[in-house]
């Protein structure tokens, strides 16, 4: 019987935290997906796309804190660029995506990563739904983690 | 000895100067470059004994710049350390004359496995 291929909350949990504990050595726990969303807290969002014999898109959404938190703790210094955060988050994601990419059918292409960042703001991977998403917690901050696969 | 760090993320290249420290390579001297293209130009100028780079980059992407180094006949020593690591990948990294492929998130002792050997030779 075929199945099709799927990542889950487990490899999305095991990919992101690899992440925080061998690149930002910073803490991770599950969270609450409403928190992400609170009104009038700046939030920053990056995404790559997968193309190929697997369509879809991995996405780290999280507050401006935590994304500077994270810039910090990769290049060592309390002090950040609004590039340097942009540069970081878009890292994060990319790590992740490479991750995830490994574990779907290829070949297939990882996109270079894309950041958004505002207030009050929606992103949309059109033509995708969600596969699986998983909340964390991260320095009292919250974040989110979704892997989207293409509908046909 | 020199070893070029070559990936479009400048966290990155700091993450991999402080792993390279970490795993005791912080003897060597290192360079950095932000593309394959930058970095063809710069491997023409500095010679390095090791280039660490990532593979999905814009301007040229790593295995570009592998395949354009061996093109020129330069057989300096390349090693990927990038995101992506499917059977596939390290395939046509090895064919294109990669000596290892790092996957990303690494540790010192990754490292450590990896380059000890390469500088070693």
């Amino acid at each position: 019987m075929h199945s099709e291929p799927s990542i889950g909350p487990t490899e999305i949990w095991q990919l992101t935290e690899t992440v925080w504990s061998a690149i930002l050595n910073l803490d991770l726990a599950e969270g609450a997906a409403e928190t992400s969303h609170r009104s009038g807290i700046r939030v920053m969002t990056s995404c790559v796309q997968i193309t190929g014999a697997w369509d879809g898109a991995v996405v780290v959404r999280c507050t401006e804190d935590l994304a500077k938190r994270c810039a910090s703790a990769m290049f060592s210094t309390d002090s950040t660029t609004p590039a340097e955060v942009r540069d970081a988050l878009g890292e994060i994601v990319n790590m992740i995506g490479g991750n995830v990419k490994s574990l779907l059918p290829g070949p297939s292409k990882l996109s270079l990563p894309a950041i958004a960042e505002g207030i009050d703001y929606q992103m949309s991977v059109p033509g995708t739904r969600v596969m699986s998403e998983v909340s964390f917690r991260s320095q009292g901050q919250p974040m989110q983690v979704t892997v989207l696969v293409r509908v046909d | 000895m020199k070893i070029m760090i070559v990936d479009d993320s400048k966290a990155m290249r700091v993450i991999v100067m402080r792993t390279l420290r970490q795993a005791g390579f912080g003897d060597h001297a290192m360079t950095e470059a932000a593309n394959g293209a930058e970095a063809l130009k710069m491997i023409q100028e500095q010679g390095p004994d090791l280039v660490l780079s990532d593979w999905n980059m814009p301007e040229m992407s790593g295995i570009e710049l592998l395949r354009h180094l061996r093109a020129r006949n330069n057989s300096v020593r390349f090693g990927f350390i990038t995101s992506e690591s499917s059977a596939e990948m390290h395939k046509t990294a090895t064919d294109a004359g990669a000596l290892f492929l790092i996957t990303k998130p690494f540790t010192p002792e990754a490292f450590q496995s990896a380059l000890t050997p390469v500088l070693a030779g």
